[in-house]
């Protein structure tokens, strides 16, 4: 070992200040590649061997810059390209919704990065030694000594003269470093090949015993009976078709069970014209009218169909149902109001049923004619 | 390890003569210009008053918030700034005061004081129990009886320990400082809600009193950092006050205005999803009639100027730098009042007129003769503080 070039020197000192006095001695003597052992941090070293402040804020930096990019490509890509999803009506691509996931992966770029920017790129770790580790002062500098580690790479670095420049100065010792292993990073004793066919073995002995276990040792399947069914799935694949699209849409002209076609969506005159009230009026109709437009109609329209409903202070204010307009309308033409929508107000036809419409405008007429009722009415 | 001139001055450290003829002029330009902004409206110039209160009282309570914050975790750091925080705390005095015409105008202020339109609003008078007259000059007392409590508790008892130098007074404030900061947290909150948030007394938002509450921190923290920087760099504090404590000054700066930024867009957030007209009402204010462009300034100024500029490690430590980023802190907390507050008032007016432009130089009179008047009556240290030679002997 002693015909190996060193790979630098450790001087031993018993004090800090005698540390500092060493490594100023060493760069008066134009030494530039200094390192300090200590067992515990020394304030303001760094300032005295002369490094500059750490460049790690560098790779927090850009990993977070590339957390930010990602999360916002992402984001952006699944809810407004791939899979657009209308949420409460705001625009697909929202930047108050993206901010919280964009921030949360910025974090966790950046924090990982950091870490391990750390230990791999500046801290060259792992390694698996150290030419310090087979000093003789390596009990001394772990415990209450200082040392000052100079680097063969620098020209100034010579194994047999630099011991000299120390003189006058109180230093306990002087010992040369010299390196281990050609690569401290893939040791022999590590990836040899004995190891890696125990490796190989324990690894094949857990697989086989845990399939043995669940396959013939009566291990009881987890519970999935329900989730494991032969059958198609909503929004899942299919090879049955030649688009793979599990859901079928239905064949054109297709008319559902219990569903009358409705041609008037885009004409709500015709409507008026053309249709007629089909429900009787009965007690119990217009119970039924009145329980579903308590339900349905009341929050906006109001109990007695002024508009003043509980809802009004968050939503627009509809008109009143006692104007003369809407008075003087067939039950048609209320009907399509219902089933299409008019203005502010959805459509209600996927909310309440077609004998239901019917019933709630004959309540609808009874509420009209107790609001504007005639002498006759009063008998 | 390094050689430490610790010689400090005993007595008050005379300040230069130019400031004292800077607030003079402020003080005059301010009140030329006051006059025919109150006359020519007279609303406007209320709710620029408002601005101005609040903007008084979240700096004096940010200072006094960073003195009892080093008591109540035992900071040494900060500890040669702590004369610099007390002194400016002294603008919780003067902020009372202040007070008398935003008491005079409550009822051209706020719609609530306005016993028919309460009679005829069910919302309103649902709110009447916390929202009437006399409940809320109770509250107004109690928020002063704390403040003006405390600040002559902490500052008195450290003013006093210069000349007696007894250990007693900082065990004393270190147990007052817990108590403290729980009722400031409660104080401010409920000071937010009374005289920000009931300026549009239907809409409502919990995070409110958090929102103000980080308003006062960030701007405690850069007028203090804004005097220390500018003390040190006229060379009026010691030499053993160096880069180390400025960059942990920096650093808290850094992270309480990170934080407002945080709270600011979560109250924003929750009330963008909601999407309830009652809780938009408030951003749709803001976002018309000029006042989007103040609302995009704000997240300009407040946010991403400060963040960037004092992002970098050495941007800390680099005291021409954080006086700017300081002072430019304090304006964008102004910004910050005056878009609270003024878009409420004056409902269909934009912002920036004229008559605005007085009180920002009324705010930089008040702060300068508030700190004139103090820092010629004590040192600029705390020089009899037990902990004072750990405080300057500090390293990162």
């Amino acid at each position: 070992m002693s015909e190996k070039e060193p790979v630098g020197a450790v001087v031993l000192f018993k004090t800090p200040d005698d540390l500092v006095a060493g490594i100023r001695r060493a760069q008066d003597r134009g030494f530039t590649r200094l390192d300090s052992v200590s067992p515990y941090p020394i304030h303001k070293m760094d300032e005295v061997l002369g490094k500059g402040p750490s460049r790690l804020g560098y790779v927090a930096a850009i990993a977070g810059l590339a957390g930010t990019t990602l999360a916002k490509t992402a984001q952006w890509w699944v809810s407004a390209v791939d899979y657009p999803l209308n949420i409460g009506g705001n625009p697909l691509f929202s930047y108050p919704a993206f901010i919280p996931v964009t921030f949360e992966l910025m974090v966790l770029f950046s924090s990982l990065a950091t870490v391990i920017g750390m230990l791999v790129v500046f801290n060259r770790l792992p390694q698996y030694g150290s030419s310090l580790l087979k000093s003789k002062f390596i009990r001394d500098l772990t415990c209450d000594k200082y040392g000052l580690v100079l680097d063969a790479a620098d020209p100034k670095f010579s194994p047999d003269t630099t011991r000299a420049i120390f003189d006058g100065l109180e230093t306990l010792g002087f010992d040369l470093l010299y390196r281990e292993r050609p690569s401290p990073f893939f040791s022999q004793r590590i990836l040899s090949v004995p190891f890696l066919v125990l490796l190989a073995g324990v690894a094949l002995l857990c697989s086989s015993a845990t399939r043995l276990v669940f396959r013939y040792g009566g291990a009881v399947p987890p519970f999935n009976f329900m989730k494991a069914q032969e059958k198609l799935n909503p929004q899942h694949e299919s090879n049955a078709f030649p688009d793979k699209t599990g859901m079928r849409p239905a064949v054109p002209g297709t008319v559902a069970r219990g569903l009358l076609p409705y041609p008037y969506a885009s004409d709500a005159e015709a409507a008026g014209r053309d249709l007629v009230n089909p429900a009787p009026v009965t007690t119990s109709s217009l119970v039924r009218g009145r329980d579903r437009y308590a339900i349905f109609c009341q929050p906006c329209h109001g109990r007695e169909a002024d508009a003043r409903g509980t809802l009004t202070a968050a939503f627009p204010k509809p008109p009143t149902l006692h104007s003369s307009k809407a008075r003087g309308w067939m039950d048609g033409r209320i009907y399509a109001v219902l089933t299409s929508g008019q203005n502010a107000m959805p459509s209600y036809a996927s909310q309440i049923n077609r004998e239901d419409r019917w019933l709630i405008i004959h309540y609808l007429r009874a509420l009209q004619r107790a609001h504007n009722a005639e002498e006759r009415d009063l008998k | 390890m390094i050689t430490e001139n610790n010689k400090i001055r005993q007595d008050p450290t005379p300040m230069p003569r130019a400031l004292t003829r800077a607030a003079l002029g402020a003080a005059i330009l301010a009140s030329l210009l006051m006059a025919p902004a109150a006359l020519s409206n007279w609303d406007r110039f209320l709710g620029n008053w408002l601005v101005l209160f609040v903007f008084v009282v979240t700096l004096g309570l940010g200072a006094l918030f960073l003195v009892a914050l080093e008591f109540l975790v035992n900071a040494t750091w900060s500890v040669p700034f702590r004369r610099i925080s007390e002194n400016l705390a002294g603008l919780i005095l003067i902020s009372l005061p202040l007070a008398i015409p935003i008491l005079m105008g409550l009822h051209t202020l706020y719609e609530w004081t306005h016993s028919e339109a309460v009679s005829v609003d069910s919302i309103l008078r649902a709110k009447a129990p916390y929202l009437n007259l006399r409940f809320f000059l109770i509250r107004f007392a109690l928020f002063y009886l704390v403040w003006i409590g405390a600040y002559f508790l902490f500052v008195g008892g450290s003013r006093r320990q210069d000349s007696t130098g007894d250990v007693g007074l900082t065990k004393r404030a270190m147990k007052l400082a817990p108590p403290f900061m729980i009722l400031l947290a409660f104080t401010l909150t409920f000071a937010a809600f009374d005289w920000i948030m009931s300026l549009a007394p239907y809409w409502y938002s919990s995070i409110f009193g958090i929102y103000l509450l980080t308003g006062a921190m960030v701007a405690g923290t850069a007028i203090i950092t804004f005097a220390g920087a500018s003390l040190k760099l006229k060379n009026l504090l010691p030499e053993a006050v160096r880069s180390d404590h400025f960059y942990n000054l920096g650093a808290l700066l850094f992270a309480l205005n990170t934080l407002w930024a945080y709270i600011a867009f979560a109250q924003y957030l929750l009330i963008w999803y909601g999407g309830i007209p009652v809780e938009t009402h408030w951003f749709d204010l803001r976002s018309q009639r000029g006042w989007e462009w103040v609302s995009v300034l704000l997240v300009l100024a407040h946010f991403l100027v400060p963040f960037l500029a004092l992002l970098s490690r050495s941007a800390k430590t680099d005291l021409r730098r954080l006086r700017w980023v300081s002072a430019w802190i304090l304006g964008a907390h102004g910004l910050d009042l005056y878009w609270l507050i003024m878009p409420s008032v004056r409902v269909n007016e934009g912002p920036f007129g004229w008559q605005d432009l007085c009180f920002p130089i009324a705010a930089i009179a008040l702060a300068l003769s508030v700190w004139l008047w103090q820092s010629a009556r004590f040192p600029v240290i705390a020089i009899r503080d037990p902990r004072l030679q750990a405080g300057l002997q500090f390293h990162l």
